[in-house]
């Protein structure tokens, strides 16, 4: 597992795109520990999984994405949420950014567009991944893998 | 006062006080001793004189005694001799015993003899009444001897008297005897010389007032009681001594001065110590004035004179020296330490001062610095003002209360036509536009309360990036500053817009020829009809006799339908020309038929489509546009036609079930349809003719309704043409003169009314007049007249029937024939018309009122064109821009996501029962002001190629397939309707609010409901058929179907 895995949650109510999101993730190289279908379920599964960075759709039933992004951020003023969706109105986009959302991508996206506002979006997290990699790397290297193991731990347990 | 006085002055207080006390008490003392000598003597003095006086009363109380015991005198007193007392106590023996009388008693009281003494030859005279109480006294108190003192006239006389008793003593008296001596002025002398003391002892004198009883009496005595008085003066005493007989009666006086020379010896005394104080203070007081002076006064004096050399040389720096170690030294030590403690002070405040001054100084210099620093700063900031101002791009900034800073670049000036330090951001940047600059102040504050900067960036980016000034576009970028500051750099790109443009025209011009060469049959249609409104249209509506603002919104409503299509082609100019007008129509206030008309102008507008037709003239040689319509099929339709006209030849049927073939057929009559009501509008100029001819006034014709009926006209035509005289007849026949309607009070124009429905696939049109209506009893003798029908006949007609005659050939009220009636032929080929059609034909009249044709005919099945979707001119603006821009987007989108081109449309709506759907269908609604459902029904091809190119990449279980089938043709409307939102924005402040989307299958039809009205395009694509259908509330989509409800 690399460390420099960022973990996201794929929130849309179209399978497709959701499959679509989670391939480019793949490609990527960030790690999608879980999807969602609606509003309330992003919520749970934020709450499950603490990734370190969410897609969230606007239009979905149940609870639609903006809703969904200001009551994740209300709970967990931490979370990096980029709004992946086809709502190009610049109303939505304000209303998206004041609810707290950190990015947006509009539907039909690339993949290279994906990737950018998430890497800004997540930059803190990023870095101190790279940082850490970096702190690893500069100790002995002979014992990367070890050091490289508990690093993640303490990583994994400081997310 | 000086010192030295205070301290004589005080030194005599005390003195004279001491003194004072000191006299006080030595005079007490001098008093009380003196006193006490005083009175020891006036008490021996008068003893003194009493001792004399009682001492002459012992020697005659002895006499007495001796003669009392004397045996003579015994005899005597039992037998008296006169012979024997001239022997014996004769008159001679009483001198030598200096005795002044004699007497003698015999034991019963008898006198037996008396004798006294003789002054100057005579006898003392003493028997007298007023010595008879004594002589009782006397006789009663015989004990003893006793003496006291008588008074007789001569004066005081002491006696002693005894009784007489034998030798022996014993026994009891015999006798008396009594001895007097007298105190007679001789006797007196001597006793004073005696004692020597000047007494005097006065008869019956009283003591005078004033007098005391001396404290310490003398014994008592013969004479008194012992106590006597005294008076004093300060030089005498003045003593009493009462005298008291033997009967105790005052009787005299014994007086007597005593000077006091002990008092006046001790006043003297007293006198003589004082004066000797007195002397002795003043000697003190100069020998004290004198110590004083040495030892004391000298020493203050040096201590004044040094400190007035303080005071002459002023300087604090100076000691005091005047020797001593008493409390004046001490306290000169003390003034030295107080005058060292000023000086030290005085050094101190002096320093304080000079360290005041240097600060001052300082504070001056730090001053002069920072007049420099600020020269310095303007110097800087002019150098960069300078920068700015020359950098051609305009810089302002503005802070919390969104009032532009005073520093902005020059630049600003010219960009903004303004000054726009001092004014609001949003006025000044969007003035014009109230919803940018409403957008502008959220976004504001949402980046100001939001404190990561990746957020507000993303918020800023939605600010406008473009901002038109009149002739000058400016690219605005917008800057977070600290502060809770922001900043716009302003660039003029109008430049660069400008060739943007005239590259985009150049593209047009392109677009143009290839929308014209390529998709000729819509182009031709497009221009053809843009020609038929200017040149039949906009003149009639220029013309027509409605308000000016309702014109204005008419003329708007086309222009703006005219606008999106020609532009749709590539057309340069026109459209240009066509928002030029639009804006200005809706810029007008009050608009007047005459401004309007200004406004269009028509000559203007013509010219313009004129030069955008040239462009293909140009480059397409000028019989293009004569070649008229063209019809372009794509190669597959042209294979298709192909391979149709080949069975065909080949005599093999057509199935003509097939949906390509019923599309293709379609395709070919599609471009011809047009709008019922279209059609009819056109016949206003048949009524303009007509009433121009015969002098009448008719107002323009007024189609209601019809706006989704489409027909294809050649299939209507000879009804079309025939109904021609439907309206002449109302004209010429129906409508009055101008001055019969005046009479009967209705309106000069006359009015001509259409009204379309479609019910259940029949056309009902009804065309109505105002006017006299049909005279049917001329009607019924004409016909007798012409001998159509027998008098009988009509008369048995009822009206219903009489009317329908009207349709008879060679009928007609009017006897002349002319070129517009008379023949009668016309109304009888309108009934042809219309029973070929298949409909039927009602005609209505009420005398006076006017005349009514209703007609049902059949719709003609027809399939319309997208083409003609711009006459649609009654359709709401907005659900004809939500659906323009939903096949921009759709085209735009299935172009560069798929690669699959969208060609071909055709529009059918109206108040169909039920949309029939194709094979899927994805609904999704739009909210906010737009208030319509979308849906994409999908042709199964279609569907095919979407979620082909949605899933490439991922192979999806056979179970997910269907899944994702739906999925993605739901996200293609989700996406293609996102982006359309865009472009709708403007509909609602509040943002247009999208629902997820629905997927309904095969066999499933979204039903009309609650009037529900629909309106379709189809649009192809070499994968399938897109049919998308707004499904909405009729009030969106219709405005005059139900007017007659």
């Amino acid at each position: 597992m690399e460390m420099s895995a960022l973990r996201v949650l794929v929130v849309d109510d179209n399978p497709i795109i959701t499959r679509k999101l989670c391939m480019m993730m793949d490609q990527i190289g960030y790690r999608v520990v879980m999807t969602a279908a609606d509003g309330k379920e992003a919520i749970l599964a934020y709450k499950e999984c603490l990734p370190d960075v969410v897609t969230m759709d606007i239009t979905m039933p149940v609870l639609d994405g903006i809703e969904a992004t200001r009551i994740i951020k209300r709970a967990y003023p931490d979370a990096n949420i980029v709004m992946v969706t086809s709502h190009g109105q610049e109303k939505m986009v304000l209303d998206a950014l004041k609810a707290g959302a950190k990015g947006y991508v509009l539907k039909p996206f690339q993949p290279q567009k994906v990737f950018e506002v998430i890497e800004k979006a997540c930059k803190r997290v990023v870095l101190q991944d790279k940082l850490s990699a970096k702190l690893d790397h500069d100790h002995a290297p002979s014992e990367a893998t070890e050091s490289a193991d508990a690093a993640s731990d303490a990583s994994g347990e400081a997310r | 006062m000086g010192i030295r006085l205070k301290i004589l002055l005080a030194f005599v207080l005390c003195f004279g006080v001491m003194a004072g006390i000191g006299l006080y008490f030595l005079q007490r003392s001098v008093n009380e001793s003196y006193g006490a000598i005083e009175g020891a003597e006036v008490v021996a003095n008068m003893g003194r004189v009493e001792q004399s006086l009682e001492a002459s009363a012992v020697s005659l109380k002895n006499q007495t005694k001796d003669w009392a015991i004397w045996n003579e005198m015994y005899r005597y007193a039992l037998d008296p001799d006169p012979n024997w007392v001239v022997e014996n106590i004769g008159d001679d023996a009483l001198a030598p015993a200096d005795i002044s009388m004699v007497m003698v008693f015999d034991l019963n009281g008898r006198l037996l003899n008396i004798n006294t003494e003789k002054t100057n030859g005579v006898n003392l005279k003493i028997l007298t009444p007023q010595i008879t109480p004594y002589l009782n006294h006397i006789r009663s108190n015989l004990r003893e001897a006793q003496c006291g003192i008588i008074r007789i006239d001569a004066g005081l006389m002491l006696t002693c008297w005894s009784g007489i008793f034998p030798s022996d003593a014993t026994g009891a008296p015999v006798g008396t005897v009594l001895m007097g001596r007298l105190f007679d002025s001789k006797r007196l002398t001597i006793m004073r010389e005696q004692t020597k003391l000047p007494f005097e002892l006065s008869v019956q004198a009283q003591m005078p007032g004033g007098v005391q009883a001396w404290p310490t009496p003398l014994s008592p005595g013969l004479v008194g009681s012992g106590g006597f008085w005294a008076v004093s003066t300060p030089e005498v005493y003045h003593l009493f001594y009462p005298v008291q007989d033997i009967l105790k009666q005052n009787v005299g006086l014994i007086s007597l001065d005593m000077p006091r020379s002990v008092q006046q010896q001790g006043l003297m005394l007293y006198q003589q110590v004082r004066r000797q104080l007195g002397w002795t203070a003043l000697f003190m007081t100069v020998v004290l004035g004198l110590v004083l002076d040495f030892i004391l006064i000298r020493r203050l004096r040096r201590f004044a004179k040094q400190i007035d050399v303080l005071e002459e040389h002023s300087t604090w720096k100076t000691h005091i020296d005047i020797g001593g170690q008493d409390e004046l030294g001490v306290v000169a030590k003390n003034f030295n330490t107080l005058l060292d403690l000023v000086h030290s002070q005085v050094e101190g405040l002096r320093e304080s001062v000079e360290a005041k001054e240097g600060a001052i100084k300082l504070i001056q210099a730090t001053q002069a610095q920072l007049i420099e620093s600020e020269k310095l700063a303007q110097l800087r900031q002019g150098r960069v003002s300078n920068l700015l101002d020359n950098s051609g791009q305009g810089f302002l900034s503005f802070g919390r209360d969104r009032v532009i800073d005073p520093e902005v670049s020059r630049a600003c000036q010219t960009m903004l036509a303004c000054s726009p330090a001092g004014h609001d951001a949003a006025q000044v940047l969007f003035g014009d536009d109230p919803v940018k600059a409403d957008l502008f102040h959220e976004i504001i504050l949402a980046v100001r309360a939001e404190p990561d900067t990746d957020i507000r960036d993303s918020m800023l980016s939605l600010l406008p990036a473009e901002i038109q000034r009149g002739e000058i576009l400016l690219n605005a970028e917008y800057k977070a500053l600290e502060d809770d500051r922001f900043m716009v750099v302003l660039t003029d790109i109008t430049e660069e817009r400008r060739l943007h443009v005239m590259l985009q025209r150049e593209r047009s011009r392109l677009e143009l020829i290839v929308a014209a060469v390529s998709d000729t049959r819509n182009f031709f249609a497009s221009v053809e009809a843009f020609r038929e409104f200017l040149a039949r249209g906009l003149p009639h509506r220029l013309d027509a006799d409605v308000a000016a603002d309702v014109l204005a919104k008419t003329l708007y409503r086309e222009i703006h339908t005219y606008k999106g299509v020609l532009s749709q082609f590539g057309f340069i100019h026109t459209p240009a020309r066509l928002h030029e007008i639009e804006t200005q129509l809706t810029g007008s206030d009050r608009p007047t038929r005459e401004s309007i008309a200004e406004i269009v102008s028509p000559s203007v507008l013509q010219a313009r489509f004129n030069a955008d037709l040239a462009v293909l003239t140009e480059a397409l040689g000028p019989d293009f546009l004569e070649n008229g319509e063209r019809f372009v099929l794509s190669g597959e339709q042209a294979e298709q036609l192909e391979k149709m006209a080949l069975k065909l030849l080949q005599g093999k049927a057509v199935d003509s079930a097939s949906p390509e073939v019923r599309r293709l057929l379609n395709a070919m009559v599609t471009l011809r349809n047009m709008v019922l009501k279209d059609v009819l509008t056109g016949f206003d100029g048949v009524l303009r003719q007509a009433a121009r001819r015969v002098e009448k006034n008719v107002a323009p014709i007024d189609v209601v309704g019809g706006e989704d009926i489409w027909i294809d006209p050649r299939q209507y035509k000879a009804f079309l043409h025939a109904l021609g005289h439907v309206f002449r007849n109302a004209v010429v026949h129906g409508i009055e003169s101008p001055d019969e309607r005046r009479a009967t009070g209705k309106n000069e124009a006359g009015k001509v009314v259409c009204r379309l429905a479609l019910e259940k696939n029949r056309i009902r049109l009804s065309i109505a007049d105002d006017g006299a209506g049909i005279d049917l009893d001329a009607l019924r003798q004409r016909a007798v007249a012409v001998g159509i029908c027998t008098d009988d006949d009509v008369r048995r007609m009822s009206d219903g029937e009489a009317i329908r005659l009207i349709f008879r050939d060679k009928l007609s009220v009017r006897d002349t024939v002319t070129e517009l009636s008379g023949r009668g032929v016309g109304l009888a080929a309108v009934l042809a018309e219309t029973q070929k059609l298949g409909g039927e034909v009602e005609v209505i009249t009420s005398s006076g009122k006017g005349t009514e044709f209703l007609f049902d005919l059949p719709l003609q099945q027809c399939a319309a064109s997208e083409v003609l979707f711009f006459r649609h001119h009654r359709l709401n603006k907005d659900a004809g821009l939500v659906m323009r821009s939903i096949i921009g987007k759709t085209r735009a989108y299935f172009e560069s996501e798929y690669q699959i081109e969208v060609a071909d449309a055709y529009a059918g709506g109206g108040a169909l029962e039920s949309l029939n759907l194709l094979d899927m269908t994805a609904v999704i609604g739009l909210g906010g002001g737009v208030d319509l459902r979308v849906a994409f029904s999908f042709q199964e091809s279609l569907v095919d190629a979407v979620y082909e190119r949605m899933t490439a990449g991922f192979n999806d279980a056979p179970e997910d397939v269907g899944k994702h089938r739906e999925a993605a043709i739901g996200e293609v409307l989700n996406t293609v309707l996102g982006h359309c939102t865009i472009d709708l924005q403007h509909l609602d402040r509040h943002g247009i609010s999208m629902t997820p989307p629905i997927i309904l299958g095969r066999g499933q039809a979204i039903l009309s409901e609650n009037g529900a009205v629909f309106h379709t395009q189809e649009l192809n694509t070499p994968r399938g058929r897109l049919a998308i259908s707004l499904v909405g509330s009729r009030e969106i989509f219709v405005t005059n179907l139900d007017s007659t409800k």
